[in-house]
């Protein structure tokens, strides 16, 4: 009887229904659409901050030595220790690792000019440092290498020059595929195959530097950072803490706004949909006095307006959270350029929200005509 | 000597400090009786009915209805006393518009003990209502909808039938049609009180109460 009840006057409500239901539906929809993009534009956000370059520097273990000391603070290691390349495939497997690029500097002479010139595996080197900007392309073949916009005037080389490197008694030869501008050190440098320079400096299968790009969330990077160092015992593992910390306070602001919106988008739908509900228990107060005259106890009474509200909060939360998801994709595709993905807490957490704000909203205004006597109630009064 | 289904003595309702509804009225009403109580307009009628129906408590008096004091009882108890043994019938019949007949009489089940469909049904044939079962209150008739409401005040036998002036909304066909209908309870035993402004339903009654003032009349009692 008490679901024939509440179906029934479900049913013949019509339009305050459903004002009702399209308050709970736009107010759970925006916290829907609110909630995913929280849960996932720190991922999109994060992501986008890592085509600033790497977060993460990897050297060996071994103290650097002699003339070279000098260049590490410049985040060069050089010749005088080095990291197993074969070892680099472990760093596949750990999470939160967007791309890494090892480098194997050397200080060689081109041209009679001594010169910083690193070896590179240029695939990867695209993942961790996209904003590079190359006049020209990206080397192709396996002696073809990019020159640094400075070191080109100096050297003057252009794309197309063909180039004679020399560390010591060894020579090798390449083609310049572009000149590269990023605005710092490696405007000075020259970047060629990896195989070539540990050929040319007689140091294959090591490199003297991996620069790796970490999804920053919050106290991720400390996280990632920690197995890099387990996986890689002869490594030392230098976080770059000036942009590990502006990715945090970003995303932390990002998802602040977004949790901010979505709290006051909340309170809007909690405000329309109780009005609603204030307006509708009013409307049957003689309703409820009805009840009460027959024998209904309060709890009677008021469970089946509760019970009411919390069909509005479902089907509003239901469809809402549909339209949600809606909408955060199309936002995610405006925004990031790539669909967002929702978040498994994101239907139940919109759900028992939708729940919660309707059945809290109905009680209130039910609480206030239950306290009534039914013999008012049914005098109109 | 039938049994005392109803004793209220020097019965008082104020409402404030000022407006006193009913003033200490004594009222004794036998299984079986049918009592009218008659008077001008605010003189505690329905004051009265609210009373005795538990649906209002007395700011002085005593009044026992089915051999308990309902004066001493809260809220809660008053509820179930109602639900237990009071039939109440409204000048405005107050059906819950979007239920039907058979619904309509099934929840005044639920809030007693367990609806039953086939027992409802039942109900509203007694009232000539056999033909109309299925349909809402906005597709009834005023006299078809106050019979809905008599099937309801009737469905869990209570021991004391009130009715607030049943036929003041109603057409003279109507209302003829709904008298017979309290003639037939009160000959099958059925202990009423009804309030009402109408001579012909007072004329009806075993006896008739007068109110003026918040006071029954001299003795309290009239031969109807």
């Amino acid at each position: 009887m008490f679901l024939r009840v509440v179906w029934a006057s479900l049913r013949r409500q019509g339009f305050r229904l459903g004002a009702a239901v399209a308050a709970m539906v736009l107010g759970s929809s925006l916290f829907a659409a609110l909630l995913n993009l929280s849960f996932d534009a720190g991922g999109k956000a994060g992501r986008e901050l890592r085509a600033y370059g790497a977060n993460v520097l990897l050297f060996p273990r071994e103290e650097l030595r002699g003339p070279s000391a000098g260049l590490e603070a410049l985040g060069v290691a050089v010749e005088d220790a080095g990291i197993p390349e074969s070892s680099l495939g472990s760093l596949d497997g750990v999470d939160g690792i967007v791309g890494f690029a090892p480098y194997l500097y050397s200080v060689v002479e081109v041209a009679g000019q001594a010169v910083v010139a690193a070896g590179i595996d240029f695939d990867r080197l695209k993942g961790v440092s996209p904003w590079w900007k190359i006049d020209g392309r990206w080397p192709e073949e396996r002696a073809e290498g990019l020159v640094g916009v400075s070191a080109a005037q100096s050297l003057g080389l252009a794309s197309g020059s063909h180039v004679w490197l020399r560390y010591g008694e060894s020579t090798s030869e390449a083609d310049v595929a572009g000149i590269v501008e990023t605005g710092g050190p490696e405007d000075g440098q020259l970047f060629f195959p990896l195989p070539l320079i540990q050929r040319l400096t007689g140091r294959q299968g090591q490199v003297g530097l991996v620069q790796v790009s970490v999804l920053s969330r919050t106290g991720s990077l400390q996280a990632v950072a920690g197995e890099i160092a387990r996986r890689l015992p002869g490594v030392r593992v230098r976080m770059l803490d000036q942009f590990a910390q502006a990715d945090e306070i970003i995303l932390g602001k990002i998802r602040l706004l977004l949790g901010l919106v979505a709290g006051l988008v909340l309170i809007v739908a909690a405000l329309t949909v109780g009005s609603t509900m204030f307006a509708e228990v009013l409307y049957r107060k003689d309703e409820i006095g009805l009840m009460k005259a027959l024998g209904a106890t309060r709890k009677r009474v008021a469970a089946f307006f509760l019970v009411e509200g919390m069909s509005i909060g479902i089907l509003g939360g239901v469809v809402g959270y549909g339209a949600g998801l809606g909408a955060a994709a199309l936002i995610g595709q405006h925004v990031f350029g790539a669909a967002l993905v929702p978040s498994s807490l994101g239907f139940p957490a919109t759900a028992a929200l939708a729940l919660g704000v309707a059945a809290a909203t109905s009680l209130l205004p039910v609480r206030r005509v239950l306290a009534m006597e039914p013999s008012v109630t049914l005098r109109g009064e | 000597m039938a049994e005392l289904v109803v004793k209220a003595e020097g019965l008082g309702k104020t409402y404030g400090s000022t407006v006193c509804a009913l003033d200490s009225v004594d009222l004794v009403v036998r299984r079986g009786e049918w009592v009218a109580v008659m008077g001008p307009s605010g003189s505690g009628k329905t004051t009265l009915l609210n009373l005795v129906g538990c649906l209002d408590t007395p700011t002085s008096g005593r009044l026992l209805v089915s051999g308990m004091d309902v004066t001493s009882m809260g809220q809660v108890g008053l509820t179930r006393f109602r639900r237990d043994h009071v039939g109440l019938i409204f000048q405005q019949f107050h059906l819950i518009p979007y239920l039907t007949a058979v619904e309509n009489i099934m929840l005044a089940q639920y809030f007693h003990s367990m609806a039953d469909e086939v027992e409802a049904l039942r109900a509203l044939q007694r009232v000539g209502l056999g033909e109309r079962t299925r349909h809402l209150p906005s597709q009834l008739s005023g006299g078809e909808q106050q019979r809905v409401c008599i099937a309801r005040a009737l469905i869990n036998q209570p021991a004391l039938l009130l009715a607030d002036e049943p036929t003041g909304n109603l057409d003279e066909a109507n209302e003829e049609l709904v008298l017979s209908l309290f003639k037939e309870l009160h000959t099958e035993g059925h202990t009423i009180i009804v309030v009402t402004h109408d001579p012909d339903v007072g004329r009806m009654a075993d006896r008739v109460v007068r109110l003026s003032h918040g006071r029954a009349n001299t003795a309290g009692w009239i031969r109807g």
